[in-house]
């Protein structure tokens, strides 16, 4: 059975019954709802509370003694639910009317979940339809960046219990603590990519303007710290690009020693001349990690060939650095070239980044290293734009017939769909042109495949890294700028052959739809 | 700086040529072009995996085809043949009767 809680304060009586009226028309039969009034000043809102709640015997009233705000009244209602799930439903907003049962049939096909939500819409307050909302399956990168599963969300008892209830303390971001803690508890997280809940847009809502609740937005970067110390990770939370987002700073966090190895772009068949006419950066690329890698122990490995210039390589004596060159068979790709140099790197973080590549953030090394020490974190990739500013790499989707790349080309202030380009997010792979992944890592899975170049090898990373469990992970907040002036040309058949052979195709990513 | 023994290039000096590379018979014969010989390896095995499970999952989803095709079969068959017996009928002589009758009770017509 679901109990659906419901704190009410003040709440608009017609909006109040299209609420309970979603909810009794529900499909599914086996609920409970019930209504916690936090002691609502309104007398309209009191009597229509009144006037509900006599009309279901599945709906329980229960009106506070004292006003607790949102987590104490949640908290109310949760104590006095006798369902084996919690379904924290707003006092303004709506299920639509197979939800529950949609939610049940997934329970009960998985019967380990601890934690599931579904996708939702957001309607005006004349009920008109703003947008959907359509989300990524299981992503703990993106939730410590923005509070993206939101609503329905379904918690088991017994968890919600467990993890020790609502905080007043996160009140604004309430929910987003909740979830932080239970889902490091969680046996199971599921999502179900269905629209099940409709989000009310009323003037002073977060659906309609996070800006409209600036002390919701501050709660959440306590919350996410909260999360990150709890699970020891030496990261800062802080305010992300937009409103209700938040980025990681890891520039605490000690990343031990790292092997950049850098190829260069004539031993590619990807690439070409660079927007400034040279072939070869290697220099520049090189001194912009250097400076963007304040106290790190650094190693680099430059693969180069034979046409690379030879002054440029002997440049690089003068940056102060430990220098390891290695030629490059000339028959060999980009995937061999940066296999090559994994082989000779000594430390026991591997980044790849091209000589096209300059680093664009402030602590860029810690950014794109330092998530690597999350569990589950299998590779990361930077966020890369084009000579022109517009975004280059923003994690690749899966999905070969027809195969995109998704963001490329788009604006650089571009939100992306649900804010997807603002915060870290799991992805289906990332671009190797600035890459980190463990040394152990990378020979565990085989490194890159040959037989690939481009984005062909970079997809049959990620999904190599999903097989043994791995994610990979794209930072919205660790930039580069790649100066190319062409970017990689799609799979060929051979390569499309491949990895169809090796992965399959699916039509929709778990990540980007 | 220096340049390290190159992969696969003809100007190696390396006189141990106990393993070689299978398909170009090029010497193994430095700790880097056994992680590279070790990684190539790793991602065939990987990918051979990857491979053994798509074609696992294709036999399982046709094993699952055929089984939902028979049962729709059976179901198609089981209601055709309820039709046929409940809704047809013959008159032979001043009987009514079903054709399943016919055959089961040797009616002649």
């Amino acid at each position: 059975m679901f109990s659906i809680v419901t704190p009410v304060y003040n709440t608009d009586p017609d909006l109040l019954a299209e609420m309970v009226d979603s909810v009794v028309h529900q499909t599914e039969r086996s609920w409970e709802l019930l209504l916690v009034d936090d002691r609502s000043p309104s007398e309209a809102t009191r009597a229509a509370l009144g006037r509900l709640a006599p009309t279901d015997p599945r709906i329980r009233s229960i009106r506070r003694e004292v006003n607790g705000r949102i987590s104490e009244a949640t908290n109310t209602g949760v104590a006095a639910a006798s369902g084996e799930f919690v379904l924290l439903l707003d006092h303004d907003d709506t299920l639509v009317p197979h939800a529950l049962a949609r939610i049940a049939a997934e329970l009960t096909a998985h019967p380990e979940t601890d934690y599931l939500y579904t996708d939702e819409d957001k309607i005006a307050e004349d009920g008109s339809a703003l947008g959907e909302f359509r989300k990524p399956d299981w992503s703990p990168s993106r939730l410590l960046g923005q509070m993206y599963t939101s609503h329905a969300s379904v918690v088991r008892r017994s968890v919600f219990e467990r993890v020790g209830l609502l905080r007043s303390g996160f009140d604004g971001s309430q929910d987003h603590d909740l979830v932080l803690r239970v889902v490091e508890v969680a046996r199971e997280v599921r999502h179900v990519p269905e629209v099940l809940y409709r989000w009310r847009a009323v003037a002073g809502s977060t659906a309609i303007d996070v800006r409209a609740k600036d002390y919701a937005w501050d709660a959440g970067v306590r919350a996410v710290q909260d999360a990150l110390d709890r699970r020891g990770l030496h990261a800062t939370a802080g305010h992300g690009g937009l409103p209700g987002t938040y980025r990681l700073d890891w520039s605490q966090q000690d990343i031990g020693p790292v092997s950049v190895v850098v190829t260069i772009d004539g031993v590619q068949t990807t690439g070409g001349p660079l927007t400034d006419g040279t072939t070869s950066g290697v220099v520049d690329a090189v001194r912009s990690i250097i400076d963007a890698a304040a106290g790190v122990e650094l190693e680099f490995v430059v693969v180069h060939g034979q046409e690379t210039p030879r002054a440029e390589l002997d440049a690089l004596e003068a940056l102060g650095r430990p220098v390891v060159r290695v030629l490059a068979d000339p028959r060999g790709a980009a995937s061999a070239a940066r296999n090559l140099g994994s082989a000779h790197a000594s430390f026991p973080t591997l980044v790849f980044l091209d000589d096209t590549v300059r680093a664009r953030s402030d602590a860029f090394l810690h950014d794109l290293v330092g998530p690597l020490s999350r569990s589950g974190v299998g590779a990361t990739g930077a966020h890369s734009i084009d000579a022109e500013d517009r975004i280059r790499d923003a994690g690749f989707r899966y999905a070969l017939t027809p195969y995109r790349r998704p963001y490329t080309g788009r604006a650089l202030d571009d939100a992306g769909e649900g804010n997807a380009l603002y915060v870290d997010r799991e992805v289906s792979a990332v671009a190797s042109n600035a890459l980190a992944i463990s040394a152990a890592t990378f020979r565990a899975v085989g490194g890159f495949n040959e037989d690939l170049s481009g984005d062909a090898a970079d997809l049959d990373l990620g999904r190599k890294l999903t097989s043994t469990g791995l994610q990979s992970v794209w930072l919205a907040y660790a930039r580069v700028q790649d100066l190319r002036s062409t970017l990689p040309a799609d799979p060929s058949d051979a390569e499309l052959g491949i990895l169809l052979a090796r992965w399959g195709d699916t039509a929709d990513d778990p990540f980007i739809g | 700086m220096h340049d390290r023994v190159l992969c696969g290039d003809p100007r190696s000096e390396a006189k141990d040529r106990r393993l070689t590379h299978p398909q170009d018979g090029a010497p193994i014969d430095t700790v880097q072009n056994l992680r590279i010989e070790l990684l190539r390896v790793t991602d065939e095995l990987l990918g051979a995996r990857a491979e053994l499970s798509i074609s696992r999952r294709t036999v399982d989803d046709r094993d699952q085809q055929i089984l939902t095709e028979r049962a729709e079969h059976e179901r198609d068959l089981r209601e055709l043949r309820a039709a046929y017996e409940s809704s047809t009928t013959w008159r032979v002589g001043r009987r009514i009767v079903t054709p399943v009758e016919i055959v089961r009770r040797g009616i002649a017509r």
